[in-house]
């Protein structure tokens, strides 16, 4: 009987060890995945037939649903056997881990990341309203709907167009949140790839590939950005990402090329040689996995400060034109209502802050955990 | 000392050249003939053929290439496109706003470097008491505040609410460097006004960057406050007070130094959305003004004396470095 526990609830068998974080976590995640599949019935009966945002948002349902039971499960099994907490996974990076698990701050940073991720991903399901529903504007519309405060219907108020302001901050997720990933996850391949070369080879490569990383990091972020999307005029998402991961490699290069010079003189790369192993191989297969722990600092502070230029520059009018919504553009087009109707303007800034700040907290957590010699703090 | 200044001005001017070049063929790039800007759709080929001509247009890129290299070193960077500043130079057009830039990033730099510094010694001092979390929490937010919505909302309170009902004690403009009728008041009258205008601003890009520093120093000086010296200098019974003020300020904030250099081109890019929000007649206003103008030539030249004074700005804060710190001065001779 006790074996099978972990399919009754998920987060039961965590619970009863009295692991309450991890329990209450995924009994969490599972108990808000069912309320939303439940009460959102109708919604999810027609994601079968919708759009991609529909269908994604219905697996990302069902993955939750099932993933939240199974992994209870196998964690519960996995105890009992007695392999211990993590059943995988090589000794350094555990050792990592269980320094950023010591931090508090790290983890609730991670939550309100994966949860800010999962409601962009579930935002179908969730937003009361349509992004663009015009209520006052439609055939027989309540004109009173425009620019109400905060209440149990809008719960963020409406704008002067009487859309929910709420339902527009959860689908302008999608862009802000979007674009800081890809951005990151293109500058970090490029820059760490560019970093490694020129820190492993050296020589002449190494110094043109320095030299360009001096000169793009001579230019404010902003303004280099600013003068790519001036380039591209009617600006579409791809240019966004490609501009903001033009502007980031640099720092990615820069980090990498240092770690691997450093890896370069150590003994496990002169065992590496000694064997014969091709170049190649030493620099994909011994250098590189040991630079990466650094790499994901820099990733995730650069994630933040990739939302950030977003939204500064959807402000400025120069983000991604087209119909689509962002929090750096719902900030703009609340400027005008600050007198009386503050809300319109506070809460998309608000929801910057907040993914600005848990991606701060998650890299100040992962510098901390890989180099506890150099105690809390932020860099530049 | 005089080496390290020559070797280090030495390594900028490639690096000058590479910001030009880049600025360059980016806008060389861009699509669409600046010529049509000029005149109406419609105009004759032939006047359109001319105006082509005068601008330089029609040589190949790479004459127009070394033709504005030449312009970088002179300050001559063409003419303005744009309606607005017609066929103004571009140098006048900029050297028109950049006061007001150097003016508001001056004093935001100044006073957050102060700031964060304080707050930061202040923080270190008081390692895990209450006010030292609080502290941190507030230096965490600014740090990830974005600066346009923190201006946004300074704005709010301090200029539209305060306007509008007279009861809040205080009022700053929130647009403009000026008051309308500026110009009839006295010197005095005419500094306090710019004063009001700036404090907007200012106080934004400062409590922006400060976060950061502040974060920064407060690290650096827990890391001085565990040297051997700062024992030393308890164990001989010196007060608290003499201990860190003398002993561990002097090293804490030897790193700051080169903050300095990390910060430009944050404040930089912070100038050109504070300088949008609050409608600051600067450069930054300058380049998005113009971007959306499609005038190229004033894009171009902005841009490049955004980077050249990023490189300016680094090399100052290199020499500063070999200044405060004598090991970095001795270790390069």
């Amino acid at each position: 009987m006790g074996r099978w526990i972990g399919l009754v609830l998920p987060g039961l068998p965590q619970l009863l060890r009295r692991e309450a974080f991890k329990g209450t976590s995924v009994l969490l995640l599972w108990l808000g995945l069912l309320v939303v599949g439940l009460t959102r019935f109708d919604r999810v009966t027609a994601a079968f037939d919708g759009g991609l945002h529909d269908r994604v948002a219905l697996l990302t349902l069902f993955i939750g649903l099932i993933g939240a039971w199974w992994w209870s499960f196998r964690d519960d099994r996995s105890h009992r056997i007695g392999r211990g907490e993590v059943p995988y996974g090589s000794g350094a990076g555990q050792g990592v881990w269980e320094a950023f698990r010591r931090n508090r701050m790290a983890v609730l940073g991670l939550g309100i990341i994966l949860t800010l991720y999962l409601v962009m991903l579930l935002t179908p399901f969730l937003a009361p309203f349509e992004p663009e529903l015009r209520e006052a504007y439609q055939p027989g519309g309540d004109a009173s709907r425009i620019l109400n405060p905060p209440s149990v219907r809008n719960i963020m108020g409406t704008d002067q167009y009487s859309q929910d302001v709420f339902s527009r901050i959860l689908y302008g997720a999608r862009i802000s949140l979007s674009i800081g990933l890809l951005a990151v996850g293109i500058s970090v391949t490029l820059g760490g790839l560019l970093g490694a070369i020129a820190g492993y080879l050296g020589g002449r490569i190494d110094w043109v590939i320095m030299r360009a990383v001096d000169v793009v990091m001579a230019f404010p972020k902003l303004v280099l950005i600013i003068v790519i999307v001036a380039v591209f005029f009617p600006a579409s998402l791809f240019v966004i990402v490609v501009a903001l991961a033009f502007t980031q490699w640099p720092f990615m290069a820069r980090m990498v090329r240092g770690e691997i010079l450093s890896l370069k003189e150590r003994e496990f790369t002169e065992a590496a040689r000694a064997l014969g192993f091709s170049r190649r191989r030493i620099l994909f297969r011994h250098l590189l996995p040991n630079a990466v722990g650094p790499l994901t600092v820099v990733a995730a502070l650069g994630i933040g400060n990739a939302i950030v230029l977003e939204a500064g520059l959807s402000f400025l009018g120069l983000g991604v034109q087209g119909g689509h919504t962002s929090w750096g553009k719902m900030v703009f087009e609340g400027r005008d209502f600050l007198l009386d109707e503050w809300w319109i303007a506070t809460f998309p800034g608000l929801a910057i802050v907040l993914a600005v700040l848990a991606f701060n907290l998650v890299g100040d957590g992962l510098r901390d955990a890989l180099d506890p010699r150099q105690g809390g703090g932020a860099g530049p | 000392m005089r080496s390290l200044v020559f070797r280090r001005t030495l390594t900028a001017i490639p690096l000058l050249l590479g910001v030009a070049t880049l600025v360059f063929f980016a806008l060389s790039l861009a699509p669409g003939d600046p010529a049509t800007l000029f005149y109406p759709i419609g105009a004759s080929p032939e006047v359109l053929d001319q105006l082509r001509r005068s601008l330089g247009l029609d040589d190949p890129l790479l004459v127009r290439y070394f033709k504005w290299l030449l312009g970088c070193l002179t300050g001559d960077f063409g003419v303005s496109l744009s309606p607005r500043y017609y066929q103004l130079p571009v140098r006048d057009v900029i050297l028109g706003v950049l006061p007001n830039t150097l003016l508001l990033a001056g004093c935001s730099l100044f006073l957050a470097f102060v700031v964060g510094s304080l707050v930061g010694v202040f923080q270190a001092t008081r390692q895990g008491s209450l006010i030292d979390s609080v502290l941190s929490g507030c230096t965490l937010f600014f740090y990830s505040v974005p600066s346009f919505w923190l201006a946004v909302m300074l704005g709010m309170f301090f200029s539209v609410k305060a306007e509008a009902f007279w009861g809040w004690p205080v009022f700053f403009p929130a647009s403009g460097v000026a008051s309308p009728g500026a110009d009839s008041l006295s010197t005095w009258g005419q500094v306090l006004d710019r004063a009001h205008h700036l404090f907007l601003p200012c106080l934004t890009l400062t409590l922006v960057m400060a976060g950061g520093i502040a974060r920064y120093v407060r690290t650096s000086m827990l890391e001085v406050v565990r040297q051997d010296y700062i024992r030393t200098a308890r164990a001989k019974g010196l007060p608290e007070s003499r201990v860190i003020l003398k002993h561990g300020l002097r090293n804490g904030l030897i790193p700051v130094v080169t903050l300095f250099g990390a910060y430009f081109p944050i404040l930089l890019s912070g100038t050109v959305l504070i300088e949008y929000v609050f409608t600051w007649p600067g450069m930054g206003r300058l380049m998005v003004d113009s971007v959306l103008a499609r005038d190229y030539p004033v894009v171009l030249g902005g841009t490049f004396l955004f980077g050249a004074a990023v490189v300016v700005g680094n090399l100052l804060a290199d020499l500063l470095y070999g200044v405060v710190d004598p090991r970095i001065r001795d270790a390069h001779g």
